[in-house]
């Protein structure tokens, strides 16, 4: 009898072990609960949005993407926008989820944006953009057919890469919030400046060249230039650096973006923004 | 049909790969040489058609038109090219369109950023050498050259697949001015070597004459050879 009770003592004793291990090993795994928890809740709000099944295109889509990268955003809204049904992937790109063998065996170059299609594995935002326009018809503003409308467009899409995407949005976060806070390395007030110029001449191309009195890139309706474009601008806005305060034109366009894409434009940003209060005091605000 | 009116300077890559496709093709053009070491990109005249002063840029009737790779795209549809420069069939243009949106920040920013700061800056304009962003500049091409060996061109002919495509004309051009400063992006790389011999075999006597000025030019100006592995 009392070696029954003994032995039921010891393994009382140690199953209550057992769950303070656990406990201590939960605790040190929030962060990875937080994730899988942000990941659930994408997961419905992206369900919900993308339930519609096509007729014409069976092959299952996913989406591999982080809201907080900029042409990812752009991908996502042009998928909501166009009711094509895919099933997320969120990629955690500030904890290095994109490097892992795992996803290096899906996609070579481990970046988001990137889908599945099938057999077809692609990554590059633009390329993306072009090829969902054309498998799944969208309407043709898109990415006009009409080979002059279409080089347009082009011709900003490519401009924008070591533009709109390098040397300007992406660069002054950067070196406002991401390399000095996140990655720990100095950068000086004479980069963070120069940051701010190098968006600024980006910025009078934008203008002068590519929107001039447009109310899209491409003339007077949306596509997915305009898609890339906004994505590159409107990231700086989270530490009050909006590219539209002292340009009317380019506030115009921003509102005429926001006007055409409702409610999609806002659920794609709702992490930035969210992102915003996360880095509020640790940031402080700009000037500009 | 009337010509295009192309604007460029050959010692520039992607005017180089602009130029193939044209040749490669029998579109008709008038050549504009706008030399970019007088500053010729700031003249009104060529300002009116490329207001941005950038080369290559064209001409079409009253269509201007800059990017390299737009007008590539639009010269495909306009002449409507063989199918395998640019497909129709959106799952293998999507291939082509990866590698030419890719190549802009990895291609491009390695190579040209190895050109720009070594040769460029230091020897033309005579600044001192920039050591952090040469060596920034490489760590960029090996990547982007280990991606190109690893998955770019690994199992596939060409950049497309079987067949070459507009997209291996606007790489090797970038691989072809590392050529002049003795950087050879096959040496230690086998896939690449063997797409880079197989374009420049199927450009022929175009890939031969596009490479005269740039030629010239790293000889007349004694570029010196820069170390990369």
């Amino acid at each position: 009898m009392e070696k029954r009770a003994t032995r039921i003592l010891v393994l009382i004793a140690l199953i209550c072990q057992g769950l303070e291990s656990l406990l201590a090993l939960l605790q040190q795994h929030t962060s990875t609960e937080e994730q899988r928890l942000r990941m659930f809740s994408f997961t419905l709000k992206y369900e919900s949005i993308s339930g519609k099944e096509t007729l014409f295109s069976m092959a299952k889509l996913e989406f591999y993407f982080d809201p907080l990268s900029e042409p990812c955003r752009s991908v996502q809204i042009f998928l909501d926008a166009n009711n094509i049904p895919y099933e997320p992937k969120y990629v955690d790109l500030l904890n290095d989820a994109n490097r892992t063998e795992e996803y290096k065996k899906i996609i070579a170059t481990q970046t988001v944006p990137a889908i599945t299609h099938g057999e077809l594995k692609l990554f590059e935002s633009v390329a993306i953009l072009q090829y969902l326009a054309e498998a799944f018809s969208t309407p043709d503003h898109w990415y006009p057919s009409e080979m002059k409308k279409r080089a347009r467009i082009n011709e900003y899409l490519h401009w924008h890469h070591l533009n709109a995407r390098c040397n300007a949005g992406l660069l002054v976060i950067m070196n406002y919030i991401y390399t000095p806070y996140f990655y720990n390395q100095k950068v000086s007030e004479e980069e963070k400046k120069a940051s701010i110029v190098s968006m600024e001449r980006v910025l009078d191309t934008f203008e002068s060249y590519f929107l001039k009195d447009n109310k899209f890139i491409a003339g007077d309706e949306i596509s997915i230039a305009d898609l890339m474009a906004i994505g590159e601008f409107i990231a700086p806005d989270i530490i009050g650096i909006y590219v539209g305060k002292h340009r009317p034109r380019v506030a115009a366009w921003h509102d005429n973006v926001k006007a055409a894409l409702g409610p999609v434009y806002d659920s794609a940003h709702a992490d930035l923004y969210k992102h915003m209060d996360d880095i509020k005091d640790l940031v402080p605000p700009v000037d500009y | 049909m009337s010509s295009i009116d192309f604007y460029g300077h050959l010692a520039s890559q992607p005017c180089r790969a602009v130029q193939l496709f044209m040749k490669a093709n029998n579109i008709p053009f008038n050549f504009h040489l706008i030399d970019l070491t007088k500053g010729e990109q700031t003249k009104e005249d060529f300002q009116k058609v490329n207001p941005m002063g950038k080369v290559p840029a064209i001409k079409d009737g009253d269509f201007c038109l800059a990017e390299g790779i737009a007008i590539v795209q639009y010269l495909a549809a306009k002449y409507s090219t063989p199918d395998h420069w640019y497909p129709k069939d959106a799952a293998a243009k999507a291939r082509v369109n990866e590698y030419l949106n890719w190549h802009h920040s990895n291609t491009r920013g390695g190579a040209t950023g190895v050109f720009f700061n070594a040769v460029i800056l230091h020897q033309i304009r005579k600044q001192p050498r920039n050591e952090a962003a040469i060596k920034e500049a490489k760590g960029k091409l090996t990547v982007a050259l280990d991606l190109f060996e690893n998955y770019f061109v690994k199992d596939r002919l060409f950049i497309g697949g079987s067949e070459i495509c507009i997209a291996d004309l606007f790489a090797v051009c970038e691989f072809t001015q590392l050529d002049q400063i003795g950087i050879d992006v096959g040496k230690n790389r086998a896939n690449v070597k063997a797409w880079k011999d197989r374009v420049s075999a199927q450009l022929g006597a175009h890939f031969v004459e596009a490479h005269e000025v740039i030629i010239n030019f790293a000889k007349s100006a004694n570029f010196a050879p820069e170390p990369f592995e």
